[in-house]
Formats: structure tokens, C-alpha cells, sequence
């Protein structure tokens, strides 16, 4: 299945809203911008357990966490993961989730930039860990692994209520 | 500054050197369109056989380059004679130890690129591209076994498909076919990113007018991979800020003085 006709830029996206200073956002508020849904409905991203743990791991060090989605070269097309806050997102980016990740009390959020989301918005993706060493800043780098995404295409049912 | 590598990492590059009012420089990579234009197949000839060369170039250094020609496009005329060659000339890749001076292609750079190579192998057959060639790990066995080995692989497939719009930084290439000369343009130019391109044709004007209208900083017409001393390099787009390699490079680590020097003594006469 093939995404169609690309949507239009002005498509309504549910929108985003500057953060606030050191982004603490009101209890309850969803950054406007935000392609993510309700925790009951079907999802645009998963969390491998492995990938969890590493997440719990990483949260005791550095604190809350958020990943950005790359593309390009290199260490490209990898989720990036920072402290939550360290990379500034803006009115191009789209929240795609606030992944819960169990024994952490902030959800992990997962940011893409809105050009490449246009380009990935019909797969559902799944953040693995494998071993590896990243080039970038990502947190995990230091521990040997790297995140990594799997992809598959999102079901009919799935692209109904994530798209449309 | 100056940063090669990825999307994200850029932003964050950018984003530390504002606070500093710092100038930056940035090759993101890209997602760089193979032309092959109808009279490339005019003839058989040693062009025929350099355009084929050409195509190939998607396996060099196993993918892993920022200008990796990962997008063929390939016109409807000559499409299945074309790429029926191109894929007996991928056949012909050898893969080994990349000490083999034999070897043409060695190992992937690490565990998580062969792992991210792997998933797009993945995704790009359940979005419906079809693999002509190759597909999967190589184990190549003896001492070799275990290496980071892809087979070069050839998609045929649709450029709205994420492995034709992903640097997938392995030796796999997304083949697509166009009508005309304003279809090719229009699919070269769909893309985030703009660093590198080819053009193939025995047409003068076809290319001139191609390296015109592709959006990208650097088009080989009528060869590839050549990084001569002094050809401006660098990205349109998302592949990034700035150019390299060319004399221009050095502005960005220099600044513009003006010294206004007056060499008369007398008041201007004003107050």
C-alpha cells in the first residue's frame, strides 16, 4: 500500500505550541502539533521491551527522555535520544508519541520533522536496540547499542484513524 | 563549524552554535537520482558500457557515501534492455575481504548500519517494491563468516516508497522508470534532499538543461563518483549549508574587513 497523493502541507495537523521555559508543559496539555493519539487507540510507534529497559537505564542517568527521528547520512534514518528538552523542537517538527514506558514516570516523547513525516506517516515504527556504535549525540551511544527502527505499513484500520 | 553527517545531529549542530553566533556548515547526505536517458542505449558501445559502470556506483564503498547514487531513474524506452545489463553487471560484483584487491565490495561499518540496512530491506518489500537482485545478509563463511555483509541489492519500486526517499547508506539501489524529460525532472526533484545527481545522455542539450534543472549541488553528467580538487561541493535543501572542496570553502572560516581609509585632511564640512 502506497501512501496516495501526498497530503497537503496545510493538511489539518493537530498543532503544536511553543513550550514553555525548560518545556514543562501544563499538566493534561497536548502539544498542539502532535500526531500522536490517545493512549486507547492504535499507535504510530512501539517500544521493543529491550528497548525499554534501555530506556529505564538511560532515564536514571540523564532524567526525562525524548527521541528525534533523523534522516540523511550516515547515522541517518536512526532515532536520536536526548534528555528531554536538550533538542529544540519547533513549528516543523510533529509529535508522533508519548510512549509510556513502564517505571518511568515521564512518557518518552518522539518527534520527527514534518517534511520527512509526510514520508513515513503510512508505516508504523518500532524503536529495537542493537549493538552497535552511533555516531551522533544520542545518549545510548556510550553503552555499545544503538536504538534502531523497524517499520511495517500501517493496517487499513490503523491508517483510518491515525490519517484521516 | 563544520558537521558531516545526519539530520537531527545537524539541527542540534545548529542549535549550539546559535547560542555561540557561530556560522555552521552542514552535509547531510542525500538521496541522489541516476538518469538514464533512452539514448544512452543509441548505441553498444564503451559509453553503454560506462553508463552501466555508472549504474553500479550504487555499491561503492558498499553504499556508505553521502552522494551514493541510490535512486535510478531509468526512461521507458531502453527500461528493460538497460536494466536487464545493469543487473548482469551487479551480478558480476564481487564481495569478499576488503584487503582482496579482487574484492569490489567488502563489509557494511558496523552492526547497527547492517541492522538499518536489513529494516529497509524489510520495508521496502512490504510497501511493494520488487528485488530484481540480491536482498538479504551474505555470509561469505570461513574466516569472513559473521562480516558485515549485504548482497548489492536492486528495488524496483515507486519513488513515494520510503526506500527511495531514505538515505539507507548500503549497497542498494531503488530503480524507477519515467516518461520524458519533465517526468524525470519531477522525480529527481522529489526528494528532501539535493547533494548529489547524474545525468546520462549523448544528448549535449538534454544534459545541460538536466544539470540545470535538478536541484542538487553537485551533477555528474556522464560519469559518477569523481571528486576532483576544486569542485564546489555541498547539499541543497535538507543535505545541508555551505560548499567544500572549492576555494569558496575557506569564506566560511574568514571574514570580510572593510577598511575605510580617508586620505583627505580636511573636515567634510558639515558641522
Amino acid at each position: 500500500m502506497l501512501p496516495g497523493t501526498r497530503p497537503e502541507r496545510n493538511e489539518p495537523e493537530p498543532e503544536w505550541s511553543e513550550p514553555e521555559p525548560g518545556r514543562s508543559e501544563p499538566e493534561g496539555s497536548e502539544p498542539e502539533r502532535s500526531a500522536a493519539r490517545p493512549a486507547t487507540g492504535p499507535a504510530r510507534v512501539a517500544v521493543t521491551e529491550a528497548a525499554a529497559e534501555l530506556l529505564r537505564a538511560l532515564s536514571a542517568k540523564h532524567g526525562p527522555l525524548m527521541f528525534h527521528q533523523s534522516g540523511g547520512c550516515c547515522d541517518g534514518s536512526s532515532p536520536m535520544c536526548y534528555p528531554d528538552g536538550e533538542f529544540r523542537v519547533g513549528t516543523s517538527d510533529v509529535l508522533l508519541a508519548r510512549l509510556a514506558i513502564e517505571g518511568l514516570a515521564e512518557p518518552v516523547t518522539f518527534w520527527m520533522g514534518g517534511e520527512q513525516f509526510e514520508r513515513w506517516r503510512h508505516t508504523h515504527l518500532t524503536v529495537d536496540v542493537v549493538p552497535g556504535r552511533g555516531g551522533g549525540f544520542s545518549l545510548e551511544a556510550p553503552e555499545g547499542v544503538r536504538f534502531l527502527i523497524r517499520s511495517r505499513l500501517l493496517t487499513d484500520a490503523e491508517d483510518a484513524v491515525l490519517n484521516h | 563549524m563544520a558537521f558531516t553527517g545526519e539530520t537531527t545531529t545537524g539541527r542540534l549542530i545548529m542549535q549550539y552554535a546559535s547560542e555561540h553566533i557561530k556560522p555552521v556548515t552542514l552535509e547531510l547526505g542525500g538521496k541522489s537520482p541516476n538518469i538514464f536517458f533512452d539514448d544512452v542505449s543509441g548505441a553498444r558501445d564503451d559509453f553503454y558500457d560506462k553508463a552501466l559502470e555508472g549504474f553500479a556506483m550504487f555499491a561503492l564503498n558498499q553504499g556508505e557515501v553521502c552522494t551514493c547514487p541510490s535512486r535510478a531513474l531509468i526512461q521507458r524506452g531502453h527500461y528493460g534492455d538497460f536494466l536487464a545489463d545493469a543487473i548482469a553487471r551487479t551480478e558480476r560484483m564481487v564481495q569478499g575481504n576488503p584487503l582482496d584487491t579482487g574484492t569490489m565490495v567488502g563489509a557494511q561499518a558496523s552492526n547497527d548500519q547492517l541492522e538499518k540496512i536489513l529494516s529497509y530491506l524489510e520495508i521496502g518489500q512490504t510497501e511493494g517494491a520488487k528485488i530484481l537482485i540480491g536482498g538479504e545478509r551474505l555470509d561469505l563463511g570461513g574466516e569472513l563468516s559473521g562480516g558485515y555483509y549485504v548482497q548489492p541489492t536492486i528495488f524496483e519500486g515507486d519513488n513515494r516508497m520510503r526506500i527511495f526517499q531514505e538515505e539507507i547508506f548500503g549497497p542498494v539501489v531503488a530503480v524507477t522508470r519515467f516518461e520524458d524529460y519533465a517526468d524525470a525532472i519531477s522525480i529527481a526533484n522529489d526528494t528532501l534532499y539535493g547533494l548529489g545527481a547524474a545525468v546520462w545522455t549523448r544528448d549535449g542539450t538534454t544534459a545541460y538543461r538536466a544539470g540545470r534543472a535538478i536541484q542538487a549541488g553537485r551533477v555528474w553528467t556522464n560519469c559518477y563518483h569523481l571528486y576532483p580538487a576544486h569542485a564546489a561541493f555541498g547539499g541543497y535543501k535538507s543535505s545541508g549549508i555551505g560548499r567544500e572542496n572549492h576555494k569558496m570553502m575557506l569564506e566560511h572560516y574568514q571574514q570580510t574587513k572593510n577598511l575605510l581609509v580617508s586620505y583627505s585632511a580636511k573636515a567634510m564640512g558639515f558641522f
